[in-house]
């Protein structure tokens, strides 16, 4: 046998004689980044060194990954793609490395209905919008002025879907929780620029566990406000139920009811057509009189 | 009071008698003592496992070390330890 070989494998086996050598072995091929990083983190650092840091602390079956690509050579941009790439797996959107410094990263689905910008993108939401008597078709300008009394409505419209137990008319609260920013989420709720302004979560366990549970949260959300708008744009029963409601919220509001005096909602089982629904909320008009 | 002695040697004695700790990771390099250049790689869920096991034990061994370095002094009444005389 080659003498250098033999040296190797007498000395891989020599270390796993003494149990000290072994751990001190074990720990360098297991956890060779133990004593790597200071313990005042600031973001600042390399970001595949945050990386490691990050995934040996909330990951290790990703970082046990990176070990082994580092051990076998990998480069930086190999690193890049397999540490996005198993992060984002786990639950949080990370596109590039270079980010990893600004903290844990989140996506914001929240809109601002009063930005014309919004409607080029979102023509598919016109006609509900259009429900309440808003023609965003010929909007000019900068801005669009919608009322307080609109949000008001929509937010009593997605409070009292949401008690509903029909699955469509629950999507359909979720469609207007979020196009008036109350559906509790606050990815869905806020836009990029709201969220822009929050301090990121940071890296730590706890954080990295709430931020997963938020994104996840959000992208359920996302999911059935999409369904909600299919469901209005193919079944012209959602919409004729939620046109009917509105009618009743806009004529309670203008006959100017005492306050305690509940408005009945009205939905129809839209998937089965059998049951009418009858709901009385007080807590809307709470919502109304507030408003006005 | 009778006073008891020990030597830097008993001291060292009774450290090293602490029975050695037994790691998943320990275990895997004994079997497999070639594992950095293994050409047949171990299972993956047993690397996470040794891994999650190791970050664990270097972390409580750093806690450990940092408060060790922060440590009172601790005076001895019943015990003198020559080596460290004044």
């Amino acid at each position: 046998m080659n003498t250098v070989l033999d040296a190797y494998h007498g000395l891989a086996h020599a270390l796993t004689r003494d149990s000290l050598l072994l751990l001190a072995s074990a720990v360098a091929t297991f956890d060779p980044f133990w004593s790597a990083f200071d313990d005042d983190f600031d973001g600042e650092e390399p970001p595949l060194d945050i990386a490691l840091r990050v995934t040996r602390s909330a990951f290790p079956d990703i970082y046990a990954e990176a070990v082994q690509q580092l051990r076998g050579g990998a480069l930086y941009a190999d690193m890049d793609r397999l540490l996005c790439k198993a992060i984002s797996a786990k639950g949080i959107p990370l596109d590039d490395l270079d980010l990893i410094g600004w903290g844990v990263p989140m996506t914001a689905y929240g809109i601002d209905l009063e930005d014309p910008e919004f409607y080029a993108v979102h023509e598919d939401v016109l006609p509900v919008l259009g429900l309440f008597g808003l023609n965003l078709s010929e909007k000019d300008g900068y801005r669009i002025d919608i009322p307080e009394a609109i949000y008001a409505a929509g937010r009593a419209i997605a409070n009292s879907l949401h008690e509903q137990t029909d699955p469509v008319l629950r999507q359909v609260g979720w469609l207007y929780g979020w196009l008036f920013s109350c559906t509790g989420n606050s990815l869905v709720d806020y836009t990029d620029e709201t969220l822009s302004e929050i301090p990121p979560l940071s890296w730590s366990k706890d954080d990295i566990a709430f931020a997963i549970e938020v994104i996840e949260e959000a992208e359920g959300i996302m999911r059935d406000v999409q369904a909600g708008l299919d469901a209005l744009q193919t079944t012209p029963e959602v919409l004729a139920v939620l046109e009917c409601n509105i009618d009743r919220l806009n004529r309670h509001d203008k006959q100017g009811k005492p306050h305690g005096h509940p408005l009945v909602w009205e939905w129809a089982s839209t998937l089965s057509g059998a049951e009418r629904a009858t709901v009385v909320d007080s807590l809307v008009l709470q919502l109304r009189a507030d408003a006005a | 009071m009778s006073e008891n002695t020990l030597t830097l040697e008993d001291l060292r004695g009774c450290l090293a008698s602490a029975e050695s700790i037994e790691l998943q990771g320990m275990r895997l390099l004994k079997e497999r003592p070639h594992l950095m250049t293994a050409t047949h790689p171990i299972p993956r869920h047993l690397v996470v496992e040794a891994v999650t096991e190791i970050v664990a034990y270097t972390e409580r061994c750093t806690a450990a070390a940092r408060q060790l370095a922060n440590l009172s002094p601790i005076p001895l009444l019943t015990i003198s330890l020559l080596e460290f005389g004044l």
